[in-house]
């Protein structure tokens, strides 16, 4: 077993510091990912800076000075998430994304913030984020989501930089649909299509090579949103990249498929509700 | 697994060729290169750091250039041992096309990639993406090396064109009097007071 220290800081500039002074260190949120990744010996930092303690970075809210924004603290449980009554009443989405994440241990442990850090390729709430257009702010800085993630387990942020959480625009209407990796319950693919009052975003999780906006759909979305508008498109394989559970071609195809499915449950909403 | 590029570059076949086989152009290809040393004319070894996600592994690796007819085409083979984390194995070929009258080159890669041990086993669903970012990696950053070279020798070189008006009317600048000034004080100095 690998030695390591562990801290808990009281603020978040404590734990900024830490980072800063040990390039080996890591910060620790819900550890669903670095600990099992510490566990197969695959990572061995020298310290682990535990974020729990942190409980500004736990706040879910009603930004009311922001346009009614949602604010979504970076050590926001996925369980948390699911089960809170504001999420579900402004971003129904959101909550049901959190909802459909891994297993109910991993939902009281794991977090928005480790999720988005980490932007496991296949992971579901960098969908939600990039779909719903969210600002990640950091200990020193607000990203759009369009910035924040780069590609394979890439981001925007410093090495030595924190998330502290999400801003999502309020009066969005939006649908996560997933195909799950039975196992694992990461999307095989998994669409977020959201629907802006500038437009149309449609973000594709899963695909392999880190979170993809689907531009041509969001196009053919905006001048008309119902499936029918897809006719004719199709993800090219070359986007995404196989494994064992399914090749690029299928995961490129199921993108197609989901997508659509998710524009028509939105479209068949739409008949009920007019959108605020 | 079988990936492949292609990438213009701005400089001439013969150019392209030096630099892919300079072990500090070589070095600067691989992104976590924390060591790269020259066994023989051929063969190189290295310590690299893979960081992807929370998997961050080092491992010591072997870089051997195999088929080298210059300056077409030559295949560079890698080989990493990664301790418990498992070991990788991959080749690239590479091969360099004369554009625009040579002017330009054109460099077509294509690389395999093979990963074996617990990486392997825990990891296979992020291994196809992994290899193919690395890949595609190596190759953007020979491109930007290549750059980095070409300006400094531009910068190099400029000074033996415009040599005739430099000697014509050399420019003292204004800190080079300063330190003339002060060197030679400083020489009085002690020349006053070691005599």
């Amino acid at each position: 077993m690998n030695s390591f220290e562990y801290r808990r800081p009281t603020r978040v500039a404590e734990a900024v510091q830490w980072l800063r002074d040990d390039p080996e260190a890591k910060l620790l949120a819900g550890g669903q990912s670095l600990l099992a990744a510490m566990k197969l010996r695959f990572a061995a930092p020298t310290l682990l800076i535990d974020l729990q303690g942190l409980h500004e970075l736990n706040e879910l809210t009603v930004l009311r000075e922001d346009g009614e924004a949602l604010w979504i603290g970076a050590m926001c449980s996925h369980a948390k998430v699911a089960a809170s009554p504001l999420v579900r009443e402004r971003l129904p989405m959101l909550a049901a994304l959190a909802h459909g994440i891994g297993d109910q241990q991993v939902r009281n442990r794991g977090t928005l913030g480790g999720s988005i850090a980490n932007a496991d390729p296949a992971a579901c709430w960098p969908a939600g984020v990039l779909a719903l257009n969210g600002t990640v702010c950091t200990d020193r800085r607000e990203i759009p989501a369009d910035d924040f993630f780069t590609g394979l387990f890439g981001t925007a942020l410093e090495p030595d930089e924190l998330v502290c959480g999400v801003r999502f625009p309020a009066l969005v209407q939006a649908h996560y649909l997933k195909f799950e990796q039975p196992a694992s319950r990461f999307a095989l693919t998994g669409v977020a299509v959201a629907r802006h009052a500038s437009g149309v975003r449609v973000a594709v999780t899963g695909l392999g090579n880190g979170i993809w906006r689907w531009t041509e759909a969001e196009q053919a979305l905006a001048s008309q949103f119902i499936a029918g508008a897809l006719l004719g498109l199709q993800v090219d394989p070359a986007q995404a990249s196989g494994d064992i559970h399914a090749s690029a071609e299928y995961r490129a195809h199921l993108a197609g498929v989901l997508t659509r499915r998710a524009v028509q449950h939105l479209a068949s909403q739409h008949l009920f509700s007019i959108p605020r | 697994m079988n990936y492949q590029g292609t990438q213009l570059l701005p400089h001439p076949a013969e150019r392209v060729w030096q630099a892919l086989l300079d072990p500090q152009v070589l070095s600067g290809c691989i992104a976590g290169c924390e060591q790269f040393e020259r066994v023989d004319d051929n063969h190189y070894k290295s310590t690299v750091k893979i960081s992807i996600g929370p998997v961050s592994a080092r491992f010591s690796s072997t870089v051997a250039l195999a088929d080298v007819v210059a300056p077409q085409r030559c295949t560079l083979q890698f080989a990493g041992q990664g301790g418990v984390a498992g070991f990788g194995k991959g080749a690239a070929q590479v091969q360099l096309l004369p554009q625009d009258g040579g002017a330009s080159t054109r460099l077509d890669w294509s690389a395999e990639a093979h990963v074996g041990g617990r990486l392997a086993q825990i990891g296979s669903r992020l291994i196809e993406a992994t290899v193919r970012k690395m890949s595609e990696d190596f190759f953007l950053r020979f491109a930007a090396q290549l750059a980095k070279l070409a300006q400094h020798e531009a910068v190099a070189t400029m000074p033996t064109a415009e040599a005739p008006a430099v000697r014509a009317r050399p420019p003292v600048k204004a800190w080079a009097r300063a330190v003339a000034v002060a060197l030679a004080g400083g020489m009085v100095y002690w020349l006053c007071f070691k005599g």
